[in-house]
């Protein structure tokens, strides 16, 4: 199927390609060198599907976050300038919306990438039933999160099952959805819940590939395990607590099911996630102008994050 | 710049297409004795709501070249669905959705005004409550197909057990306080009894399952106001809750009368008298956890099926009484292909004698006076409550073509003192956000 | 092994740090269990409860709230004949288009970022990677807009195709490309194979591990989503399984718990099970994918 699509193949695509460019010379002893046509073939129906489905609607946003319009007649569409971009931080609920992704964000970081160094560190020793815990903590991360927050819904409810263990205990039941000091700590661990099972395994893969050498001659020197793993581990790991760090900010970014399913971003706002946000003022308040300039500001943050990303990896990134 | 996408994405995505897709166009059934062959009528709908099965399956009986495909949603996912579809290129003919979004959808044209198909006398025959919020700037948009408020239902076994009768008619309906006096003493009376917690008052299931919702909620509000007062008296506004003209609800929503409606409603989840829970239990009246619930009229039958012994008592109201009317309904979409066949289908439907053997099959409250007079059943318990709730105390939610954002965060701002917020911030809030869109 | 042998200067030191080792280990074990499994056992053993039977042995707290004790099968039955078994084929059918049309997209775009040099590589590297941070719930509209321009509305197709440009699926292959010496295709080239033979008969046999990481991960993501199909699908013969389970526990009548995590357990177990058979394809393919 990758040999139709050329023939319709969007002139973008031909730019991008750089049909007439010469062959590359830093590898030119490898066959590599005139590759511009086969590396367009092979790349054409990838980039296609990603230019209609991604690019497209992209621009589509890009166009629409300068005009004031609803969904039901987007012909009858105002160009406003910048002002949706200005009300993203004159509105005091849009405001509140990102200073409290922020803090979501943050709380999650702050909880799952100490939780998963520890429990790869355990894992990777060889303590009995690492089998076991491994499969069990990566149990969320394959449940989806219609059912996470469903399930979780169900736990923190006023007669569910933790309030239940509390009461066992004598403790009066809490309020985790309802009160305004709980809501947002109660989604974040359950976020942690579901995001540490695979910061652990990124954390084991990197455990792994730490040469044992290291650490014997750490220990000829007489150093303990703890200051073995702050001082020679952990510095080794700094790329895969990188990568952690980013996967687990933008996971945390785009998180819709606990303001959708859980909270409606009640009490007073504590919950109301920026992506929810979005789509409450795109779909409830028909006002996809201002959801698509806060969609664009929301993924300019996540560029950025993406950008330091690839510069604190460039090693292992040049061409 | 919609058909641009369309020709670039067709271009440029069709030889991907047809590798992968295969032929999806659908072939028109035939139907023999249907000479202009058959239509086939697209049906948006809510999960359980109308039009039923039931409905467009007697409709096809009584004109067989007429067929229905149905596609349905969860009712919090309808708005947003409609939302997509709206302006897409194969809306749906026949939509249902829920009265009071009929002013939002008609003045942005997406709904077809229906006048030119109703049948003669509709005008005079429909209740007034169905053809306020079935209409928009003079046009009617939907027939209606039912009427619905809330009553208070109660779980007799638990209010005999605490000595409790509450009353069976709208003349001799509770107050607030009188009712949650009786709540918090069945409440008492009954977890007792049952060794754990029974509320005097079930948690709500409206909405998402959670306190706040405006269509129930917000009576405690407009229950403060009294509409007889002079018009720029804050009793009479705080009774309708949105100027007459729609553009503002400062002075209308906050009034100190529905901030101490508030401060009440407040106190039903809070303190020493708290009769309900903040978070949700399904099915509490039915499963003996609760002595009392606010509903929908469907509860009568749920109820019965389950085999409770319940009773019906009208809504308690604060200072007037007051019910919310206003039921899911449906018309038809102004860009359908088939307009002229689904508004027929549509009237057809929710006119005549397939409307009443419907709503007689299934116990719903009609929108015609015809059809009421010819249920005896409706002036009978536990129909008789909701019934004349709706002809004495009833008010359509105020309606407007902003009521989306205007329930949106009305419902916010209720569940935020539900949870413990402070009544008077909240609804200055409220009315912060909701003025610049309603004065657009 | 040899650290072993170092780290144990005495016989006596060694046992009590054998009790300690299997200390932590209770209590690790212990507080997982607690969080992580029991939630689950909760969940498919209140699947089998009517809702007064769950609500019974949460309050007061009974041990049977673990174990499905006085079971029926009603909630099950009331899913099926809901349709959700239609809704699981149609799940798995929009897996496998994605499946295959991300292992056919992603592979090849592989190649050509990590065995043909060309102009731009980093440019349309670059531009790949930026998607990856798209949002997708803000991009629900204008993509529905793309879908309904190519009339794909209310297709299985339509629920799959916009997600087989998989970037993370591009990433995970290209870091396993890399692995692979040039020497070994340099060899082939000059043997006079084309770069297809090459991709073909020398890269993907190279690869399993990674493939077989792609086709499960993307089966995840295929089987989890729920805001696109809920928008992009219309009509009830072509709903898929998370979205079917939201809509027969909602609105129009009682909402009921008992049906909700019997919902939860049908979209969720078959998961787990298939998690459980290739665990090592999840795990070594994703802690591969950090180390880059």
């Amino acid at each position: 199927m990758h040999s139709g699509p050329i023939d319709s193949t969007p002139l973008a695509v031909r730019d991008l390609g750089g049909s007439t460019s010469l062959p590359p010379r830093r590898r030119s002893k490898s066959a590599m060198g005139k590759g511009a046509l086969p590396a367009l073939a092979f790349l054409t129906p990838f980039l296609l599907l990603l230019l209609v489905f991604q690019y497209i609607p992209l621009a589509v946003m890009a166009r629409s976050s300068v005009l004031d319009y609803s969904l039901f007649n987007p012909d009858n569409a105002t160009f406003v300038g910048a002002d949706n971009f200005i009300r993203i931080f004159t509105d005091a609920e849009t405001i509140q919306s990102l200073l409290i992704t922020f803090a979501f964000i943050l709380g999650v970081l702050v909880l799952v990438v100490p939780a998963s160094f520890a429990l790869a560190v355990f894992l990777n020793g060889k303590l009995p039933a690492r089998a076991l815990v491994r499969t069990m903590i990566f149990l969320p991360v394959v449940t989806s999160s219609v059912v996470v927050a469903t399930l979780w819904t169900f736990l923190l409810n006023e007669t569910g099952l933790i309030n239940s263990v509390l009461a066992t205990v004598g403790i009066p039941p809490a309020g985790f959805l309802t009160d305004t000091t709980q809501a947002l700590p109660a989604i974040i661990v359950m976020t942690v819940w579901q995001q540490v099972g695979l910061a652990t395994v990124l954390f084991l893969g990197g455990l792994q590939a730490v040469p044992a050498e290291l650490s014997e001659a750490a220990h000829m020197d007489g150093a303990g395990p703890l200051r073995r793993t702050l001082s020679i581990t952990l510095p080794l790991l700094s790329r895969t607590t990188l990568f952690i760090v980013v996967v687990m900010t933008v996971f945390a970014l785009q998180a819709f099911a606990p303001a959708y399913i859980m909270t409606g971003g009640a009490p007073q706002g504590t919950t109301n996630l920026i992506i929810y946000h979005i789509y409450k003022t795109a779909f409830i308040l028909q006002q996809p102008g201002y959801a698509s300039a806060m969609a664009l500001v929301v993924l300019a943050f996540a560029i950025i994050i993406s950008l330091i990303q690839m510069r604190l990896l460039r090693t292992r990134w040049n061409y | 710049m919609k058909r641009n996408i369309a020709t670039l994405s067709t271009a440029v995505g069709t030889v991907a297409i047809m590798a992968l897709a295969g032929c999806s166009a659908g072939s028109t059934p035939t139907i023999a004795g249907c000479e202009d062959g058959v239509t086939e009528l697209s049906v948006l709908r809510a999960e359980n709501n109308s039009p039923t099965d039931e409905q467009l399956d007697a409709y096809t009986a009584a004109n067989e070249c007429v067929i229905f495909t149905v596609d349905e949603v969860p009712f919090g996912n309808l708005a947003a669905k409609i939302a997509v579809l709206a302006p897409s290129s194969n809306p749906p003919d026949i939509v249902g959705f829920d009265a009071p979004s009929t002013a939002s959808y008609a003045s942005q044209g997406f709904l077809l005004p229906l006048d030119d198909y109703l049948p003669d006398g509709w005008f005079d025959d429909v209740t007034s409550a169905t053809l306020t919020e079935n209409s928009w700037d003079g046009q009617v948009y939907s027939p209606g197909n039912e009427q619905d408020t809330l009553s208070l239902y109660f779980n007799k076994e638990l209010t005999d057990a605490a000595g409790i009768t509450p009353p069976t008619s709208l003349d001799t309906a509770w107050t607030w306080p009188e009712a949650q006096a009786a709540m918090l003493t069945c409440q008492v009376s009954a977890t007792e009894a049952a060794g754990s917690t029974v509320y005097g008052l079930a948690p709500s299931r409206l909405g998402d399952g959670t306190p706040g919702t405006s269509y129930r909620d917000q009576l405690f509000l407009r229950s403060m106001g009294d509409p007889t007062a002079p018009e720029s008296s804050s009793a009479y506004k705080t009774f309708y809750a949105i100027s007459d003209d729609g553009t503002t609800v400062d002075g209308w929503l906050n009034t100190p009368e529905a901030i101490e409606g508030a401060t009440f409603y407040q106190n039903l989840f809070e303190g020493p008298d708290a009769v309900t829970s903040k978070t949700g239990l399904p099915n509490a009246l039915i499963d003996g956890k609760a002595c009392f619930d606010l509903e929908v009229s469907s509860n009568a039958t749920t109820l019965t099926s389950a085999g409770v012994d319940f009773g019906v008592s009208p809504t308690p109201y604060l200072v007037t009484p007051v019910v919310h009317t206003g039921a899911v309904t449906f018309g038809v979409t102004a860009r359908s292909n088939n307009a002229e066949a689904a508004a027929t289908a549509v009237v057809a439907m929710d006119t005549g004698d397939q409307y009443l053997e419907w709503v007689e099959n299934n116990l719903r409250i009609p929108v015609l006076v015809s059809t009421t007079e010819a249920l005896p059943s409706l002036s009978e318990a536990p129909l008789n409550i909701p019934v004349e709730e709706i002809q004495e105390w009833g008010v359509p939610r105020p309606p407007g073509p902003h009521f989306d954002a205007y329930d949106l965060y009305v419902t916010a701002a209720l569940k935020n003192i539900a949870y413990g917020a402070d009544p008077k911030t909240e609804l200055d809030q409220a009315v912060a956000k909701l003025d610049p869109i309603l004065s657009k | 092994m040899t650290t072993q042998r170092i780290a144990e200067p005495t016989q006596l030191r060694r046992i009590p740090r054998t009790i300690a080792r299997f200390g932590v280990s209770f209590v690790v074990i212990a507080i997982i269990v607690g969080a992580f499994l029991l939630p689950y056992l909760w969940m498919v053993s209140s699947a089998f409860k009517n809702q007064t039977a769950i609500f019974d042995d949460l309050n007061p707290l009974s041990w049977k709230v673990f174990l499905p004790v006085g079971g029926t099968i009603d909630n099950f039955v009331a899913l099926f004949e809901k349709g959700i078994g239609l809704a699981l084929v149609n799940s798995l059918i929009v897996a496998f288009i994605q499946v295959g049309g991300t292992l056919v997209v992603c592979t090849l775009a592989a190649y050509a970022l990590t065995r043909i040099s060309f102009k731009g590589r980093g440019v349309v590297f670059a531009v790949i990677l930026a998607t990856f941070m798209l949002p997708a719930e803000a991009l629900v509209v204008p993509m529905y807009g793309v879908i309904a321009g190519l009339n794909l509305q209310d297709t299985l197709l339509a629920v799959a195709l916009p997600w087989v440009s998989s970037v993370f699926g591009l990433f995970l292959l290209k870091q396993a490309f890399e692995e692979i010496p040039m020497e070994l295709d340099e060899a082939a080239r000059l043997d006079g194979a084309g770069h297809f033979r090459v991709f073909w008969s020398i890269i993907l046999p190279n690869v399993r591990t990674s493939l077989a990481t792609l086709c499960l991960v993307t089966f995840l993501f295929s089987w989890n989503a729920f805001l696109w199909p809920l928008t992009v699908v219309q009509s009830s013969q072509n709903q898929v399984i998370q979205v079917a389970i939201a809509q027969s526990v909602s609105a129009g009548e009682l909402p009921n718990w008992g049906l909700t995590f019997a919902g939860a357990a049908v979209a969720t177990v078959p998961l787990i099970l298939l998690f459980l058979f290739a665990q090592r394809f999840f795990v070594q393919g994703l802690a591969s994918s950090g180390l880059k």
